[in-house]
């Protein structure tokens, strides 16, 4: 579903993000990037969206090679693709049904329809009641659970996440990813970075690690330098296939 | 997995007509959602409305100035007239085939022979001095043919072709002609149309400029949004018709506020002028703006908005991209 062939970022100022990564996740997988923060994740997963464009390698999401993909087909792509971010970037001035309703609006959906959507998809985040609050009075947590229903709301086939649990308590974090997890199951593409390594850990699912932006399999990362990263992922090492 | 692949199917198998009554539905709701956003800072609406209504309203005031002096010139075109004053011995008849004769001209709408016996009693009637003339041997009024000129575009030098022409007839003593007025008021008219249009068009720049202006701000104020929008898939279209909606709403506005200004002005006007007129033992009154004339100011308005929307989308909006 996502596949990146030697992918190389550089930005104009000549900072290297990504350097000669290749890794290729299925439909239905879902997969934890973790690494240092400028280790080049947001790199990555800018990618995927086209917010920006690799300097040399080859991006292709869902079959299409993202290489050359036309600017004007771009908003098409995206709404393939669902996106979580860290603050949950919810719209204040409207309701929660209007904030999940957004991409179905863009996407030209119906009234009944996107009302029936946006109904399930609150349900999956168990937030069926808050459709009419604002944003503003909801908690952390769920405000990132209404972020999720936005971004799942027009069944994307891919669902991306930016550290969704960067600014939620434990309890709450585990919540979230076990929302994830449902999704996955249902056939949906997820990546989620993240550097809560002990939630990863627990969850069992393949993990990716950038390391100045090279990318390794956590299969591999044990041989590399990062002690700390080490010391977590080789306790649970089995897990990662 | 699979569960996702029928759903998509039916998503895309969304028939044509359905998409396209969806497309007129975000029309109407981005316009009603523009409409209710203005409202929701009616003070500087207000403003921006009567900015652009005071600023048309000069030129389209001048306009209707312009085609008041416009109609009054047609009404005087009937009287660039041309008077023969035939010689004392022409008789009745060759006066009168010589009417007939210039009535059958393209550039003369109407030639009226009038008797010296016709003239004289006109004479007495209008001035009220009935048998003042009794006193004289014979009429001092001879005949005359009154020639009135169809309307034309080279009036000024058509009629003095005309009067040297005709004063060679031999029946004819003297053709007068009085048209000085009539060229020096064509001229002044065709200076302050021009003035209209250099206004016109200036003040059409400022709107732009004002109204982009504004849209430029409301575009800043709803970065957050216009991010989140590109991020999920709107297109550029998509996120910059609520600002041309904006666009279109404040020259609406303006439109309709500058017509209220001319009707206001023109009601406020009209009682002096009516009494001008009376004074002047005249009827010549002012022709306020007509409904079309409304309509077509309110569309220049509207299409104004739009146009100042379309610059600050370009210049503002195109480059906000999510980072």
């Amino acid at each position: 579903m996502i596949v990146f062939d030697r992918v190389s970022k550089q930005y104009p100022n000549g900072h290297q993000a990504l350097a000669d990564v290749s890794v290729e996740i299925n439909r239905g997988e879902m997969v934890f990037l973790t690494g240092r923060s400028g280790a080049g994740k947001s790199t990555l997963l800018k990618l995927i969206m086209l917010m920006e464009r690799a300097s040399s390698g080859e991006v292709s999401v869902a079959g299409q090679n993202l290489n050359t993909f036309s600017r004007s087909g771009i908003p098409y792509l995206r709404r393939q693709i669902g996106v979580v971010f860290q603050n949950h970037q919810l719209l204040l001035d409207r309701s929660v049904f209007d904030n999940v309703a957004l991409p179905l609006e863009i996407a030209g959906f119906e009234r009944r329809d996107i009302e029936r959507r946006v109904r399930a998809a609150l349900a999956k985040v168990g937030l069926e009641n808050t459709m009419k609050h604002s944003p503003q009075n909801l908690s952390g947590g769920e405000q990132q659970r209404v972020g999720i229903a936005r971004a799942v709301v027009n069944r994307p086939k891919i669902l991306l996440a930016d550290e969704p649990t960067g600014n939620l308590d434990p309890a709450l974090s585990a919540d979230v990813m076990d929302i994830f997890q449902q999704f996955s199951q249902v056939g949906v593409t997820t990546l989620i970075a993240s550097h809560d390594l002990a939630l990863i850990a627990r969850l069992q699912h393949r993990t990716v690690t950038l390391q100045q932006g090279r990318l390794f399999e956590n299969t591999e990362v044990s041989r590399v330098v990062d002690t700390s990263l080490n010391d977590r992922t080789e306790a649970h090492g089995d897990t990662f296939g | 997995m699979v569960d996702t692949n029928r759903r998509g199917a039916s998503q895309s198998s969304t028939g044509f007509r359905k998409q396209l009554r969806s497309y007129y539905s975000h029309h109407w709701l981005t316009f009603t959602e523009s409409w209710r956003r203005l409202w929701s800072t009616p003070m500087s609406t207000l403003l921006t409305w009567l900015l652009v209504g005071v600023a048309l309203s000069l030129p389209s005031g001048l306009y209707v100035l312009l085609s008041n002096a416009e109609t009054l010139r047609e009404d005087w075109q009937g009287s660039a007239q041309i008077s023969l004053y035939l010689s004392s011995t022409a008789s009745i008849d060759a006066g009168k085939a010589l009417a007939s004769e210039l009535n059958k001209r393209a550039a003369i709408q109407s030639a009226d022979y009038l008797s010296s016996e016709q003239a004289l009693q006109e004479f007495e009637l209008r001035s009220g001095m009935v048998g003042i003339t009794a006193g004289f041997d014979e009429n001092p009024i001879p005949a005359s043919i009154a020639v009135i000129l169809a309307p034309s575009d080279q009036l000024p030098a058509q009629s003095q072709a005309l009067q040297q022409e005709l004063s060679e007839f031999e029946l004819v003593d003297e053709a007068q002609i009085d048209q000085q007025w009539l060229e020096r008021l064509y001229q002044l008219m065709q200076l302050l149309e021009r003035v209209a249009w250099a206004l016109a068009i200036l003040l059409s720049v400022a709107i732009i400029l004002v109204i982009g202006n504004t849209i430029r701000l409301n575009i800043e104020n709803r970065r957050a949004e216009i991010l989140i929008v590109k991020l999920t898939g709107g297109t550029n279209a998509y996120v910059q018709r609520p600002f041309i909606y904006f666009g279109f709403l404040f020259g609406l506005g303006g439109g309709v506020s500058c017509m209220l200004i001319l009707t206001t002005v023109y009601y406020w006007i009209q009682p002096p002028l009516q009494a001008l007129s009376v004074a002047y033992g005249g009827d010549f009154g002012l022709q306020g703006p007509g409904l079309l004339d409304a309509v077509l100011l309110i569309f220049i308005a509207s299409m104004l908005g739009v146009v100042g929307a379309w610059v600050a989308v370009y210049r503002h909006l195109r480059g906000i991209e999510p980072e």
